[in-house]
C-alpha cells in the first residue's frame, strides 16, 4: 500500500501541490485524473522519489521512501514514464532486459531471462524479440516498454507489495490496445500484492476500469473514491470547466461533453 | 541510453555514478596530457567527427575512434617531420593547428547532439 500524508510541493512561489493525502491499496486500479497542470505528474514523481516534497511524507507499506535506497526501491517499484526516449539500435529483448537490471549484477540469470520471456509473451511482443527497437512504431514501442516495466517486478517480493506506477501509459495507443492494456492490468491484479497507480486523461476509460479515483484540480485534492463519487457533474464542472452529460446504465458509465 | 530518470527507476544512483565517471575521466586525461602534451587533443576531435559520420552507436564509435585517432596522429607526425626538414616541428603544434578549427566548427553546429 502507498500512503501519502499532507504532501505539499512548491516551485519558487508557485504552489504545485497543496496538502494532498491519499492512499492506494493493492489489488485495485488506482487512477489519478485532472486537467492539464493540475499536478498529476508532479504527484506521481513524488511517489517515485523523483521529487522531494517540502511538506509531507510518502510511505510504501510502513517504510518512508526517503529512507529507502534507490536500488532497494527499484526491486519492488517499476515506473512507466510519459515519454521514454531511447535512440540506440537495441534489440527488443535487450530493451525488455533493462527492466531486470536491478536484479542482477553482471550477467542476467535464467530467472531474469524467463521473466523477460514471460513479460514479452504477456504483452504480445514476443514475435518482435530480435527486431531493432528503432524500427518499431510508436504503439509497438510503448508495448515493449510495458513489457520492460512489468518484467522489473515480475516476481513477488519477500518484503511486501510490488508497485507499478504509470504516467499516462496510453499515449500512442489506439483504442484496441488501450483496452487490451487495461485488461492486462486487470489480469496482473490477480496477483494480490500488486499496487497500481496511473495517470490517465480519458475519463471514460477511467470510468470503465478504475476501482479508485483521485481527482486533482489546481494542485488540490478535489475528490477521491469510486467513479460515482468522483465523476459527478459538479466535480467535472469545477475541474474541466465543461458541463458533462453523465449516462449510467447496466453496461457502465459514460461521460459526454458539449 | 534510456535517460537519467529511467536509470534511476531501474536502481542506478545517478549522482554517485556521475562523480565516479568524472573522476576517472579527469585522471585519464591528466595522465595522458602529462606524458605526451597536447597530442591528446586528437581525443577531443576524433570521436566527435565520427559521431557526425555515423551517430553515437558506441559499438562503432569506440573501435573506430581508436583507428581514426591513430591515423590522424600518424599523418600529423609525418607533417611535423617534413615541414621544417631536417628539424622537427613539435607534433602538438600540428595537431592543434588541425584540431582547433575543426573543434570550433563543431561547437558552432547547433543541432549537434549525442
Amino acid at each position: 500500500m502507498i500512503q501519502a500524508n499532507n504532501i505539499s510541493y512548491r516551485i519558487g512561489n508557485k504552489t504545485i501541490l497543496k496538502d494532498i493525502s491519499v492512499s492506494f491499496e493493492p489489488g485495485k486500479i488506482n487512477l489519478i485524473l485532472g486537467p492539464n497542470g493540475a499536478g498529476k505528474s508532479t504527484l506521481v514523481k513524488i511517489f517515485c522519489n523523483q521529487l522531494k516534497p517540502q511538506e509531507g511524507t510518502v510511505f510504501f507499506e510502513e517504510k518512508n521512501i526517503r529512507d529507502t535506497s534507490i536500488v532497494e526501491l527499484a526491486k519492488v517499484r517499476a515506473v512507466l514514464s510519459q515519454n521514454t526516449e531511447l535512440a540506440f539500435p537495441l534489440k527488443v529483448k535487450e530493451v525488455v532486459m533493462m527492466g531486470r537490471y536491478p536484479h542482477f549484477s553482471v550477467n542476467p540469470t535464467a530467472k531474469d531471462e524467463q521473466a523477460v520471456q514471460e513479460a514479452m509473451q504477456f504483452f504480445d511482443v514476443e514475435e518482435m524479440t530480435d527486431r531493432d527497437y528503432l524500427t518499431l512504431s510508436g504503439g509497438e514501442k510503448q508495448r515493449v516498454h510495458f513489457a520492460r516495466v512489468v518484467s522489473q517486478i515480475w516476481y513477488p517480493s519477500e518484503k511486501g507489495c510490488r508497485y507499478l506506477v504509470l504516467d499516462e501509459p496510453l499515449t500512442f495507443l489506439d483504442v484496441h490496445y488501450q483496452f487490451q492494456f487495461m485488461h492486462k492490468l486487470r489480469e496482473l491484479l490477480k496477483q494480490q500484492d500488486l499496487v497500481i497507480v496511473g495517470v490517465v486523461h480519458d475519463l471514460n476509460l477511467a470510468a470503465k476500469f478504475a476501482d479508485h479515483l483521485i481527482l486533482l484540480n489546481n494542485g488540490r485534492l478535489l475528490a477521491t473514491g469510486t467513479k460515482t463519487e468522483v465523476l459527478t457533474k459538479d466535480n467535472m464542472k469545477t475541474a474541466y470547466r465543461l458541463e458533462p452529460v453523465i449516462h449510467n446504465d447496466e453496461r457502465g458509465m459514460y461521460l459526454f461533453f458539449e | 541510453m534510456i535517460g537519467e530518470e529511467e536509470a534511476q527507476f531501474l536502481g542506478v544512483n545517478i549522482k554517485s555514478l556521475k562523480w565516479k565517471i568524472l573522476l576517472i575521466n579527469v585522471i585519464m586525461v591528466a595522465v595522458a596530457t602529462a606524458f605526451v602534451g597536447v597530442i591528446s587533443f586528437v581525443g577531443l576531435i576524433v570521436p566527435h567527427l565520427l559521431r557526425i559520420i555515423n551517430g553515437s552507436d558506441n559499438r562503432f564509435l569506440i573501435r573506430n575512434s581508436a583507428l581514426l585517432g591513430g591515423i590522424l596522429l600518424c599523418v600529423a607526425d609525418l607533417i611535423s617531420r617534413m615541414v621544417l626538414r631536417p628539424a622537427e616541428l613539435p607534433i602538438g603544434i600540428v595537431t592543434s593547428v588541425v584540431g582547433v578549427p575543426i573543434f570550433i566548427l563543431l561547437l558552432q553546429r547547433k543541432n549537434y547532439f549525442f
